[in-house]
């Protein structure tokens, strides 16, 4: 099947709607929106334009005054700043993600979620319970996802399992595809039902202490990110960074920065524009330990998508199922990147600091 | 108390012929509030049993702590009671005389009117008000499983240990006693650890279900909060909008293990085969050991048994006095 540009472009489907960095001043107490990236809520982006809020006001203000991650299901015109423009852009849910510097809080991530009919995706906050051997669902916004919501609030997860436990146990962003039949997605029944199909589940933590597992819960239709990387510095240092996991539409794992990919069921890689994105989101979120967000950045030469395998980093894809073509005989419907067209609307690269330096970066892009 | 039982970071390890250690369980963290009960469910040979027999002092840690109510247990003793799949019952005693072990133990200042009133109360309470005059020989596997209960709830213990006591009655019996226990848990407040193959059983009776992944190298791979009211009704629980849900969770998590019992994937820390009963090269028999062979005996071979002991270690017969599954008497 041949790339149809007139499938594309920005859309208001998308579950992910924005992200924002907000910038905490050197006494924490206040917050102001320096970078965002809105997608096809435009008027949403302008609306905030310049936004500075004080410790307790709005979604930033609330992580600034608890030092915790915070997650709204509803937007109201208390807890949420500018809930009506946020309403007209269909976003009906946010997260705010503190990022600490040491002692200090320097940042806050948000990101605003739509709920349209149909869509399916969640997600959660994990944290400790019980003396913090275990990890318990403490919160959580799901599209579609009543009957995996109901039973997860019931169930824990001590260190080391399950994907917020892996996360916890490996203190850096951990990356499970195919979540139906993954051995390490204790949820996986659940998962498979709901249509689920990718984890992303991020520490979050403040001197190397855990506060919370952040998780991204994807379906293949309507995904919260269609693309995730992991990146791990071996030694704290930026340079040292690298991409140890990643994903694109359907399962795949890099082999190294070089991006060889050998694939289970699918492949993910981008086209030269949108790497090149996030390598630098990447190093700058490293260097200025704060999150980065991007967008707006061409997939185009993507290539791998669907049933294949990327044998070098040139992504050249042996076909093996499918119809051949610049998809690598990937179904775009069903391949997620090549039914939007190839372009990035929106992504974020968020840090996991340790005192010495940068434990790991988490990419998430939609 | 959110940690009035700690089980930290437990380990057992055998060696295998060659010397090397194999971690039967590995890093088994889990912490139990006061008055809670906590089944643990997982596939045969995954590691439960030892877990509970190290928690019971019975099997020797290999590393990790196990605290209750703020001391580290450091061997058996009457603090925690256990009740096995067989009772155990000494067979020339009653089951007035079996519960009187233990209640001479605990209770060494009472008068001897005293104690035969507590034998009485916890006869009673597991509905043998009228069999207390009966020897083992004259009672039904469930009858005997009662003055089991009884004999181990005598000795006030702090934590109650249950390992699949149900497991060789059958379904009517089982929930007859499910029910007596679940009497005597909401009465008395016991914090229990219940080792059980059955998913139902774990549902009905438990606050939280820990599921352990396959052995070697066992842990704790999730644990599911049960949010039934007490005291339970089966019926309300059955009807329960909740209850298939969180049975398909438990059910699903065991075929997840069930699938991949054999073959080694995900993290690489679960899916191999593995054996609660493992215990290295044969060398030294441990106490658990011991007394799974004496535990693990019908009812009727407890006479036979009786006169192996004296074999044994010392330990084991000082152990199950202190269990109040032996009779020691002096010149013994």
């Amino acid at each position: 099947m041949v790339f149809d540009a007139t499938m594309t472009m920005t859309r208001m489907d998308e579950i992910t709607a924005a992200a924002e960095v907000w910038h905490v001043d050197a006494d924490e107490t206040q917050a102001m929106l320096i970078d965002g990236v809105y997608g096809a809520a435009e008027a949403l982006g302008f609306s905030r334009d310049g936004l500075v809020l004080h410790a307790g006001q709005g979604l930033a203000g609330a992580v600034l005054a608890r030092r915790v991650p915070v997650l709204l299901r509803e937007l109201d015109r208390e807890a949420f700043e500018g809930s009506e423009a946020a309403a007209a852009s269909g976003v009906v849910a946010a997260i705010g993600i503190p990022v600490f510097d040491e002692e200090k809080l320097t940042a806050v991530l948000v990101v605003m979620f739509r709920g349209n009919p149909g869509m399916v995706g969640g997600v959660e906050l994990w944290v400790g319970r019980r003396g913090r051997v275990e990890l318990g669902l403490t919160e959580a916004y799901y599209a579609g996802l009543e009957r995996f919501g109901k039973i997860s609030k019931y169930v824990n997860f001590p260190i080391g399992s399950g994907l917020p436990g892996m996360a916890w146990a490996i203190g850096a962003p951990r990356l499970i595809t195919g979540l139906g039949k993954s051995q390490a997605f204790l949820r996986s029944s659940g998962a498979e039902s709901a249509g689920l199909v990718t984890g992303f589940g991020v520490p979050i933590v403040h001197r190397n202490e855990l506060l919370a597992v952040m998780l991204w819960l994807s379906s293949r239709a309507t995904p919260l990110a269609r693309w995730h990387q992991v990146w791990e510095s071996s030694d704290g240092r930026v340079e040292s960074l690298r991409c140890v996991a990643a994903d694109g539409v359907g399962s795949g794992e890099v082999k190294s920065e070089k991006l060889k990919v050998k694939s289970r069921e699918g492949v993910g890689s981008g086209g030269a524009e949108l790497q090149a994105a996030i390598t630098a989101a990447v190093r700058e979120a490293g260097q200025r330990r704060m999150p980065v967000v991007f967008d707006d950045v061409s997939a185009q030469g993507l290539e791998g998508v669907g049933l294949g395998e990327v044998k070098s980093e040139k992504l050249k894809v042996k076909s093996v199922e499918g119809e051949q073509g610049n998809w690598g005989g990937a179904k775009p419907q069903a391949a997620g990147w090549g039914g939007r067209g190839g372009r990035v609307l929106g992504g974020f690269a968020l840090p996991v600091l340790r005192h010495d330096g940068v434990r790991a970066v988490g990419v998430m892009a939609w | 108390m959110d940690r009035y039982v700690e089980i930290v970071n437990l380990v057992k390890a055998y060696p295998n012929p060659v010397g090397e250690a194999i971690r039967v369980v590995d890093g088994f963290n889990l912490n139990i509030r006061k008055g809670e009960v906590v089944s643990v469910i997982g596939h045969s040979g995954c590691g439960k049993s030892t877990v509970l027999t190290m928690v019971a002092g019975l099997n020797a840690i290999t590393s990790g702590d196990v605290v209750v109510a703020g001391s580290v247990i450091s061997g058996a003793g009457p603090d925690r009671a256990v009740v096995f799949q067989s009772p155990c019952l000494l067979p020339w005693l009653t089951s007035f005389g079996n519960v009187m072990l233990g209640v001479k133990r605990v209770y060494p200042h009472a008068t001897r009117q005293e104690r035969k009133e507590i034998v009485e109360y916890y006869l009673s309470l597991v509905g043998l008000a009228d069999a207390m005059n009966k020897y083992p020989r004259e009672m039904s596997g469930g009858m005997q499983q009662r003055v089991g209960i009884a004999r181990a709830i005598a000795l006030k213990p702090k934590m109650l240990l249950l390992d699949e006591p149900f497991g060789r009655l059958d379904s009517l019996t089982r929930m007859d006693l499910q029910d007596v226990i679940m009497g005597i848990l909401n009465r008395e407040k016991i914090t229990t650890m219940v080792i059980t193959h059955d998913v139902d059983e774990a549902v009905y009776m438990s606050d939280r279900i820990c599921m352990m992944t396959n052995g070697p190298r066992a842990r704790v791979g999730q644990v599911l909060d049960i949010p039934f009211d007490r005291p339970r009704d089966r019926r309300a629980v059955l009807e329960h909008e909740l209850y298939y849900d969180l049975r398909g969770c438990l059910i699903d998590f065991l075929e997840k293990f069930d699938k991949h019992k054999h073959v080694g994937k995900g993290d690489g820390r679960e899916g191999m085969s593995g054996d609660d009963d493992v215990r290295g090269d044969g060398k030294g028999v441990e106490l658990a050991g011991a007394m799974d062979m004496m535990l693990g005996l019908p009812a009727d071979d407890n006479a036979e048994m009786s006169l192996k002991i004296s074999d044994m270690a010392t330990g084991v017969v000082g152990t199950a006095e202190v269990l109040s599954l032996a009779e020691v008497s002096d010149g013994v």
